[in-house]
């Protein structure tokens, strides 16, 4: 089964995206903050894809995706933004790896969500 | 007897008619003379110069009113030369004056100048005659000359003073001119300044309007992924009704409906690069042209293009470049109920590509124009407010430029500036 972590502060939102994941046969290890993804990360805690918000108040989707990049994870990740922030930062995320087509803006069909998650997992 | 004292009676009337007709001449000489003592008293006492000259330049007679106009008297002036009179500079003419009145040439009145004792230079009107004498012969000339030395520099003054009036009048219309210039493209300036200024202001209003937008399109975009991401979890749950279904469908899909309006809103504030690539505005144009030309002539609508050719291309994502042309012909499209033209025409200037898109139809007063390119703000019954938006940020975006020319029932022209190497047009 892969694992997946999400990380949102929105909570709820936290909730649905794990929900209809382990609907759709994933493992979810939830975040709902920044500050706590980097904990989780810092683990020894193995995941297969991180689906992660961008804006947070604590640390924000580029610190937590430097600090994987630090910690030499290398599974892939799915960003999920509010704003359209992320494109501000695309040349630092493309530096970490990050490309448009991982880029997904809220509110995002959770269908969507489950087809980026499959590709991304190069599930068929 | 009778013979004789007829015949003395024959004599003396004879004598008697003799004696009358000398008595009748003596009169006529008497009258004669009495004339010419009047006439000689008129030219003594005249107040204008009466002179005669022989052909040698000789004086010969000198009236009182010579004497009073160049200061000799007749003592001096008889047998003085002319030449006396005459300024340096008219000698020439004198001589030519005196060769023709021999020749026989009529000569009688003209304007020349003569020198007074005192050196003054006088101003003369002179009139001449041949002199003849007893037998017909010319002996000279005789000259009257009437002194308007005074007439002639009160005639001076007037034209000086007419010719400062014209002057002055012509320094008056051309200070009038430069006022008029001055004042005309001070005008121009001020509505310059004025333009820039209100530019300025809606610059920095739509800059903090896309603020405010991007910030709401973050606080929004939260809950309504919650809402649709909740509908469509519960709508995975097969215990629910038809009916319960069909009322979350229909969250779902209002939440798709909010969410692209945030989208169109977020290309005001942040439009995003989107596939930059080179870009040839004239296929461009003209294929939004061809996909619009049908719907447009239902309307009585017609477009015509005028590129300017071998444009060098911009690099932009065509598909916004597409959105802000279909959106300024929609304009126009609209802004004409009655149908009439669109004229759309590119050009180089300087450093950007200019396209220009103008209708005839009913124009905007400058509230309007203030406000055009504020999200939802719309003139329209049925529009979204937020087509001129999209074209400000995407221009913007851009470091390109939009610029509106309106007035109310004279048309619209929107002119675009792309930027070739990517600064912003100084317009």
């Amino acid at each position: 089964m892969y694992k997946i972590l999400v990380v949102d502060d929105e909570e709820r939102i936290a909730d649905i995206t794990e929900k209809f994941l382990q609907m759709n046969g994933f493992d979810i290890l939830k975040a709902t903050g920044g500050e706590e993804a980097i904990r989780l990360l810092s683990t020894d805690a193995e995941f297969d894809l991180m689906v992660l918000d961008m804006k947070m108040p604590d640390a924000n989707g580029l610190a937590v995706i430097r600090k994987k990049t630090e910690l030499g994870k290398k599974f892939p990740l799915l960003l999920l933004t509010g704003s359209i922030d992320a494109e501000k930062y695309l040349k630092v995320l493309k530096e970490e790896g990050v490309t448009e087509e991982d880029i997904l803006y809220k509110p995002v069909d959770l269908f969507v969500l489950l087809e980026k998650v499959r590709k991304k997992l190069n599930i068929a | 007897m009778e013979d004789k004292a007829k015949g003395e009676y024959l004599e003396q009337i004879k004598l008697l008619k003799k004696r009358i007709a000398e008595l009748e001449i003596s009169d006529s000489e008497r009258k004669q003379q009495r004339d010419i003592r009047f006439l000689a008293t008129v030219v003594r006492d005249s107040d204008d110069a009466i002179t005669i000259q022989d052909f040698e330049g000789r004086i010969t007679a000198w009236n009182r009113g010579a004497g009073q106009m160049y200061g000799y008297n007749e003592k001096e002036a008889l047998g003085m030369s002319i030449e006396h009179l005459t300024p340096p500079g008219n000698v020439a003419e004198h001589k030519e004056l005196t060769r023709r009145l021999i020749a026989g040439e009529a000569v009688t009145s003209f304007e020349t100048r003569r020198v007074a004792k005192d050196g003054r230079i006088l101003d003369v009107w002179l009139t001449v005659t041949k002199v003849m004498d007893d037998t017909g012969k010319p002996i000279g000339i005789a000259s009257t000359e009437r002194d308007i030395t005074e007439r002639k520099k009160a005639e001076e003054k007037l034209s000086q003073a007419l010719e400062d009036e014209i002057r002055s009048r012509e320094i008056a219309t051309s200070m009038l001119e430069d006022n008029n210039r001055i004042r005309e493209e001070l005008e121009r300036k001020l509505k310059e300044l004025k333009q820039t200024q209100s530019m300025l202001v809606q610059s920095e209003k739509l800059a903090s309007l896309g603020k405010l937008v991007a910030d709401m399109a973050h606080e929004v975009n939260n809950p309504l992924m919650i809402i649709s991401g909740n509908a469509q979890l519960s709508l995975l749950d097969g215990s629910l009704n038809e009916e319960l279904k069909n009322n979350l469908r229909i969250i779902h899909e209002e939440c798709n409906r909010a969410k692209n309006i945030i989208q169109r809103l977020l290309m005001f504030s942040r439009p995003g690069r989107g596939e930059q690539k080179p870009l040839d505005i004239n296929r461009s144009i003209e294929s939004v042209v061809k996909l619009l030309e049908h719907q447009f002539g239902l309307s009585n609508v017609k477009m015509s293009l005028q590129f300017a050719k071998g444009l060098p291309r911009v690099v932009m994502d065509e598909k916004q470049f597409q959105e802000v042309v279909m959106n300024l012909v929609s304009n126009a499209r609209d802004a004409m109920p009655e149908g009439g033209e669109i004229a759309i025409n590119t050009s180089l200037d300087g450093a950007y590509l200019k396209a220009e898109i103008k209708d005839s139809g009913v124009g905007m007063d400058d509230m309007t124009l203030a406000r055009i390119f504020e999200p939802f703000f719309t003139t329209k019954e049925k529009g979204t407010g937020l087509g001129l938006s999209i074209c400000y940020g995407i221009i913007k975006g851009l470091n390109g430029k939009i610029q509106f020319d309106s007035r109310p029932q004279k048309g619209t022209t929107v002119r675009i500036w792309l930027p070739i190497a990517g600064e912003a047009p100084h317009v």
